[in-house]
């Protein structure tokens, strides 16, 4: 368990160093000094950010030699570890990667959203974008599903038209506002 | 003093209006239901009505905005006392005592004790305020450029030196101030009106709206968070069961005396805390909690139901919202996240919080304080009272799973309402899911968007500085005032190492 967090630490601590690195060596001078604009603050904050990041693996790698060297001399005395159970959420696949998962389907629904408003009008889209929500957090009721990615949608539009303000109507929903008219 | 009497007596006169105590209901009920469910902070409602608040008058948006944070603040208290499940982090000290209250039949006691707690803090912290803000704001409006850079990097690196028990924690904290300068950064520069960042994309020109930020940070990123830990609220039917004795207003004005010190104590304490940029509620209530058990002459009842130890809590977190808006009424600057969500409220509206904002229209300013007080006042007794059983209710029958995806909805249409485009809504999909992932890996979010709201002043102000100074850095280390905060900066950061290196802790 000890081992999969200070693994995962370091990745954290060379993904920051990656950033650092490609920000100062393309970032900047792409998008910003290219542009014509001052580059000193942002290459201050990546400076300052880089030393975080290499103070933090430094820290990082003391650390782990001290927490070593403790287990080690310990051990050295006779002392001997037991076996701990990791919990499920720390190997890496269950609690976790479901997590992970789960946020990356609503990640999607919210890209496809956005997508099916400007094609479909803002109600459907929502009715769409509800339903596969409502069933990424657990729900299994369709009754329940169905009654409210109606209901809500068409509320948020009630709100909408009376305070004058407009939502995304789309292809499909503009199409069919005309056939109305 | 007669003035600053005279001048709040005239923000009441332009505040108490029948619209402005409807718009501290409305905002107080619900703060109310938002901070009473786990998940659903404060400040995530307030994000989250902010849309809402851009087609009102100022003071009726700023009142609603005030109700929910004030209504938020009190509501953490009722599920930490009906069901020892505190709705926001401070209320977790008052769980100590409310929820032993509440089991042995005295419900409506510790509810009761709570909400006058609440009332008193937040008030003795409002009239501070008021007093504090005239001085405070001459001061400021002496301070140049070179002291307001020093004074906000002094604010974040206060929040920085306060987070967590472990070195990792700062560094962390340290990085996520620096993400959040960095994000503020995209857009056009804010002295040549170049592009930075935009990586082609006109939608970024504007820069990463507030509103946008704060609602992708806060609200979104944490609804992300909830995907994977679905509340399970197994309500304990004891409590329930056991005959609730009636609160008699004799008990009322008996344990209103018995706690009488601890309340003024605790008020003082909540607003010394809240004054402070950063600190927060959660370590106010607690610390509160702690002074009230050792100054008690018979602590033994604590953490048994004793009075004082739901008072002291509630009195200091809700002093606390108050004093916080000490640093944004004065100086400008947002000391807390839902300080800074309420400083978007005010730009919102056209007002900009600070000593300008004193000196120019002081009327306004008062007219704020006026409705501060009546806040509380309005929101305790005429909101929170009658809204007990139904947040009982809400709370016992509430399906997350429908709750949480209305959310999202709520937070699109929100950021979509801003600028009517829909990029606005891959931008709080990109951001939320960023900010999940920092999240995740232990990088403080607060932090990260105090930084990102308080980045456009420091570049402001450094650059201004060093415009003046020829380009001289020295310019923040010969101003004593600058060179003082720079100093002071410096010793939270080390202050904060050192006490860790002490405590030998670190990952």
């Amino acid at each position: 368990m000890l081992k999969n967090s200070e693994n995962r630490e370091f990745l954290v601590i060379v993904t920051l160093l990656a950033f650092a690195s490609a920000n100062g060596f393309w970032l900047i001078p792409e998008f910003v000094v290219a542009e014509g604009t001052s580059g000193h603050y942002p290459i201050l904050l990546n400076w300052i950010f880089a030393l975080l990041s290499t103070g933090y693996l430094i820290d990082h790698v003391v650390t782990r030699k001290q927490k070593k060297g403790k287990v080690s001399r310990a051990e050295d005395q006779g002392y001997v570890r037991p076996e701990v159970p990791a919990p499920l959420e720390s190997k890496g696949v269950g609690i976790s990667l479901l997590h992970g998962i789960k946020v990356a389907l609503i990640l999607l629904s919210v890209f496809i959203w956005v997508f099916l408003q400007e094609t479909i009008g803002f109600f459907f889209a929502t009715f769409c974008f509800l339903c596969a929500t409502t069933l990424i957090y657990g729900e299994r009721n369709w009754k329940k599903i169905i009654i409210f990615s109606l209901v809500f949608p068409l509320v948020v539009l009630l709100v909408f038209l009376l305070l004058n303000a407009t939502l995304p109507t789309g292809i499909v929903e503009e199409t069919l506002r005309n056939l109305v008219k | 003093m007669l003035d600053i009497f005279l001048q709040l007596w005239e923000g009441f006169l332009m505040s108490f209006t029948l619209a402005n105590i409807l718009g501290i209901a409305a905002g107080y009920g619900v703060g109310i239901i938002a901070g009473s469910i786990p998940g659903i902070m404060g400040v995530t409602a307030m994000v989250l009505i902010l849309p809402f608040t851009f087609t009102m008058p100022p003071l009726f948006a700023i009142a609603a905005m005030m109700g929910v944070y004030k209504g938020a603040c009190f509501a953490g208290s009722i599920t930490a006392t009906l069901f020892n499940i505190p709705g926001t982090p401070e209320a977790a000290a008052t769980a100590f005592d409310s929820y032993p209250m509440s089991q042995s039949g005295q419900q409506a006691r510790a509810l009761e004790i709570a909400l006058w707690a609440s009332v008193i803090g937040g008030t003795l912290s409002n009239f501070i305020l008021v007093f504090s803000a005239a001085p405070l704001s001459a001061i400021a409006l002496k301070l140049g450029p070179a002291e307001t850079a020093a004074l906000i990097l002094f604010s974040l690196t206060a929040v920085i030196s306060l987070l967590g028990n472990t070195r990792t924690d700062i560094w962390k904290g340290g990085l996520s101030v620096v993400i959040g300068l960095m994000i503020a950064t995209v857009g056009l520069d804010p002295m040549e009106s170049t592009r930075r960042y935009v990586f082609g994309l006109t939608e970024l020109d504007n820069g990463i709206p507030f509103v946008l930020a704060v609602i992708a940070f806060l609200a979104f990123a944490e609804v992300l968070e909830q995907v994977g830990q679905m509340t399970i609220i197994s309500l304990k039917k004891s409590g329930e069961k056991a005959k609730q004795i009636p609160y008699s207003w004799k008990g009322r004005w008996q344990d209103l005396k018995f706690c009488g010190k601890e309340l003024c104590r605790a008020s003082l304490l909540g607003s010394l805390f809240g004054a402070m940029p950063g600190i927060g509620a959660a370590p106010a209530a607690f610390v509160a909690y702690g002074e009230a058990k050792r100054a008690a002459k018979d602590n033994s009842l604590f953490g048994k139901g004793d009075p004082r130890g739901i008072a002291a809590p509630e009195a200091a977190n809700n002093a606390v919202a108050a004093s916080s808006l000490i640093p944004l009424v004065t100086l400008g600057i947002p000391g807390s996240v839902a300080a800074a969500v309420l400083f978007g409220a005010f730009m919102v509206q056209g007002m900009m919080p600070g000593p300008m904002l004193m000196r120019d229209s002081p009327e306004t300013l008062y007219g704020l304080f006026a409705l501060f007080i009546m806040t509380d006042f309005i929101g305790g007794f005429c909101v929170a009272l009658p809204f007990l059983a139904l947040v009982k209710r809400i709370f016992v029958t509430l399906n997350y799973s429908l709750l949480f995806p209305a959310v999202i909805v709520c937070c699109g249409i929100g950021v979509y309402a801003e600028e009517f485009h829909v990029f606005s809504i891959v931008l709080l999909g990109v951001l939320g899911g960023f900010g999940f992932l920092l999240h995740r890996n232990g990088f403080n979010i607060p932090a990260l968007v105090l930084a990102l709201i308080l980045g456009p002043f420091l570049e402001r102000q450094t650059r201004t500085a060093m415009l003046i100074s020829g380009g001289d850095p020295m310019i923040f280390l010969t101003k004593p005032i600058s060179a003082g905060l720079l100093f002071l900066a410096v010793a939270a950061i080390a202050w904060a190492f050192w006490k860790r290196m002490k405590k030998g802790s670190s990952g």
